[in-house]
């Protein structure tokens, strides 16, 4: 069980004046996960969205499990544009 | 030996005495009150001893359910005693709140007749044919002769010091009892020295009772009054009578022989006439309704009216052992009432060994009583007090008092850990590991820095992420090095120079600059960047929540201070008790800096070596450590009146800095870079091990057994 964000290995970009980030991924179905301080509960497919309030120095986004085996699952670059 | 040649009733003895399907749950066992009838008594000769003839040793588990990740605890029972005897032992434990969670019980059925020695390699036979055993440490909780069997196969090297994870005794004659020479004062009267002094016509009669007859078994020759250690070994056995005259030869050139005749002198003094047997009803209210203290028995009763507290070290018992015997303190320790009074004086006699002196219950009701097995069962449960983890060189180990070498436990080096569970940077990330169980918690090959209480882990990245609720807790930009306070909710942290602090819980970071090299304390407790004269120190105290830049005489206060100390600007090594502050003002310095909290003038201790580091011990002393021409010196030093004392040394040369023990037993110094000196702070036994990075694990909520 593990928690991908859907962007590639470069991470996402946050463009400069957007307050709200919006990240989609893929967990396990029916699951409760996290992306930083958001937490969503993902659907029959395991699909998910969050939105995300980032702080100007943030640089990473780190998602898993909250629920059964909790445990990070996905670390990306966050950077801003 | 001929047992049971006088007797030929049926085999009811053990079981009318001590039914094992019907456990006794008064505070006495059962033959006590029997002893008071002299006609019962005699009418048994014989039958108790063969009754027990066919009784086998045995190991049985306590439940059905596999042992799992659960500490093996075995129980031995003690002299004329069977594994029924542990009834009420158990019935707590299952409903102990985690004692059955954390432990599995095995009782330990021997034949007490038997010498200890054999009873010990009997138990090392049993435990090694149950399979679920192998290799696995074992608790072993000796009730009286039991802590004998307990600690021979302690001493009987083989491994077995490997495989025990801890020993318990309660009420362990250590350097045996009186009481059981009484089997052999009734054995004849016409050999000299001290058996002359029982009235023959007593002896002979004695010599006909059961009880007295068991006494001379092999089992209870191991009991006699420092025969285990002292003026018989153990491996002596001539037979009955030819042991006797040899324990007289002994005797007639044993170095204590006059304060031997002393006792014994009283004991016979004190001995009952046949019609007072029923003082033999040990504990508990004596004839007339007059309450025992103390645990105290007959012959506490008698010779403490005799002669008082000066009496008191061999005199004071639980009606059966006398306290310092069960203290296992060394002959000639001064113990007196007074000290029985207030437990907390009487010192444990071991290094690492906790004590409890329960009051007023006689030798069996230790077992029995529920507040006493209560706190034995907390203990056992709670056995991984002193938990040292340790980095083997990428492998973690795990090391505590009685074990020669830590023993390896995960791949990976250790971060932090509670005694229940371990933080590993793995080389696939951050894991979380306990017995049976590794879970990557994180992945990531990057440094990890994981707070004491295991709530929140830091990633070299400046990524702090929650443990329990894992998800991310804030970002704070690249970290160079953590260090995390004691609360566990501030991280104390270097980042290009600086001191970075973060409050884990709310986000908030601060940032102090001191642009000069920062050399980190790993114990939480305090950070020093003063590593050369002249150099600005700063330094959290976590206890006092403070954080001062002295040489700026200005400070920023994190939390509630309580007071500021603004004077160690060239120290290289500081360390805070709830009392005082105290520092090492220069390399190899041959004084120590005192500071009183809340007091203005610092003061000076001279020190009898060069000294290059402290720390705190609980208690409120300094742990010293220093160097003079025969080695290294730990010494204790009372900030309060700068009384020192050298409490451990060795002829190496260990360094800082030091790691203190969560009880403040131990502190471990380093040699030189693989080696650690765990040396005891109360005077014991020091040990070497291998590895870097000593870290003691907490354990929340620890209590002490005293």
């Amino acid at each position: 069980m593990s928690v991908t964000l859907d962007c590639g290995p470069d991470g996402l970009t946050w463009p400069t004046g957007d307050d709200v980030l919006v990240v989609t991924g893929l967990g396990p179905r029916r699951a409760t996960v996290f992306v930083n301080d958001a937490v969503a509960e993902t659907d029959g497919d395991g699909r998910f969205t969050v939105e995300l309030r980032p702080e100007p120095d943030d640089q990473w986004l780190v998602a898993g499990i909250l629920t059964g085996c909790a445990c990070v699952s996905q670390r990306v670059p966050l950077r801003q544009i | 030996m001929g047992f049971g040649d006088e007797g030929s009733g049926p085999s009811t003895g053990l079981h009318s005495l001590n039914p094992p399907d019907q456990p006794d749950r008064s505070p006495g066992p059962r033959w006590h009150d029997k002893l008071s009838d002299m006609r019962l008594l005699l009418c048994r000769i014989g039958g108790l001893l063969l009754a027990l003839s066919a009784a086998s040793a045995r190991l049985v588990p306590e439940d059905g359910l596999p042992l799992g990740s659960r500490q093996p605890v075995v129980l031995l029972h003690g002299w004329n005693a069977d594994a029924s005897v542990w009834q009420a032992l158990a019935r707590a434990a299952a409903e102990h709140p985690t004692f059955a969670r954390r432990c599995r019980l095995y009782r330990f059925a021997y034949d007490w007749r038997r010498p200890v020695r054999a009873n010990a390699e009997q138990l090392s036979d049993e435990l090694a044919a149950q399979a679920e055993l192998a290799g696995r440490p074992v608790v072993l909780v000796g009730h009286s002769m039991g802590g004998l069997v307990a600690r021979e196969w302690a001493e009987s090297g083989a491994g077995a010091l490997d495989r025990i994870a801890a020993v318990y005794t309660v009420g362990t004659p250590h350097h045996g009892t009186p009481a059981a020479n009484l089997g052999w004062l009734t054995h004849s009267s016409k050999y000299s020295g001290w058996l002359s002094i029982v009235p023959t016509g007593l002896a002979e009669l004695l010599y006909r009772v059961d009880i007295f007859r068991a006494l001379r078994s092999e089992g209870g020759r191991d009991l006699g009054w420092d025969n285990y250690d002292g003026l018989m070994p153990p491996d002596v056995w001539l037979g009955e009578g030819r042991w006797l005259a040899e324990a007289n030869r002994r005797f007639a050139r044993h170095p204590d022989r006059d304060e031997w005749l002393r006792r014994y002198r009283l004991l016979a003094a004190y001995l009952p006439t046949v019609g007072e047997l029923g003082l033999w009803k040990l504990g508990g209210q004596l004839r007339g309704g007059r309450e025992l203290e103390a645990g105290a028995a007959l012959l506490a009763h008698g010779l403490r009216a005799a002669d008082g507290a000066a009496l008191a070290a061999y005199t004071v018992s639980d009606g059966i052992v006398p306290l310092d015997s069960a203290l296992w303190l060394a002959p000639g320790t001064p113990l007196t009432l007074s000290s029985v009074d207030s437990p907390a004086q009487a010192r444990s006699p071991r290094p690492g060994l906790a004590t409890l002196i329960a009051r007023g219950l006689d030798h069996s009701a230790l077992i029995t009583e529920a507040s006493v097995v209560r706190r034995l069962l907390d203990q056992v449960a709670a056995e991984d007090a002193n938990l040292l983890a340790l980095d083997l060189g990428g492998k973690t180990g795990l090391w505590r008092a009685g074990w020669k070498t830590p023993r390896q436990v995960a791949e990976g080096t250790p971060l932090a850990g509670s005694a229940r569970q371990l933080a590993i940077a793995a080389a696939d990330g951050l894991r979380l590991v306990r017995p049976g169980e590794s879970r990557l918690v994180a992945p990531g090959a990057g440094q990890w820095w994981v707070d004491a209480r295991l709530t929140v882990a830091a990633a070299e990245e400046g990524l702090l992420l929650g443990l329990d609720q894992p998800r991310l807790v804030r970002q704070v930009g690249r970290l160079n090095d953590v260090v995390w306070a004691l609360d566990g909710q501030r991280l104390a942290a270097r980042r290009d120079g600086r001191v970075v602090l973060v409050e884990t819980e709310g986000g908030r970071a601060e940032v102090y600059g001191t642009g000069y090299p920062v050399a980190w304390r790993g114990d939480g407790a305090a950070l020093l960047t003063a590593d050369r004269p002249g150099c600005q120190a700063v330094w959290i105290a976590a206890g006092q929540r403070v954080l001062a830049r002295p040489s700026e005489a200005a400070y920023a206060v994190v939390g509630e201070a309580r007071d500021v100390v603004v004077e160690p600007l060239a120290a290289t090594d500081l360390a805070a008790t709830g009392s005082h502050v105290a520092w090492l003002p220069s390399a190899m310095s041959g004084e120590l800096r005192l500071r009183a909290l809340g007091g203005d003038a610092a003061r000076t201790v001279a020190l009898p070596l060069e000294a290059d580091a402290l720390a705190a011990l609980p208690d409120g002393r300094l742990a010293v450590l220093g160097h003079d021409g025969e080695g290294s010196r730990l010494l204790s030093v009372d900030p309060r009146d700068g009384r020192t004392s050298v409490v451990a040394a060795t002829r190496w040369r260990v360094r800082g800095p030091l790691t203190v023990s969560p009880d403040g037993r131990y502190v471990v110094a380093v040699w030189p870079d693989n080696e650690l000196w765990v040396a005891a702070t109360d005077g014991g036994d020091s040990v070497w091990l291998p590895g870097r990075s000593p870290q003691w694990l907490p354990l929340p909520g620890q209590r002490a057994f005293e």
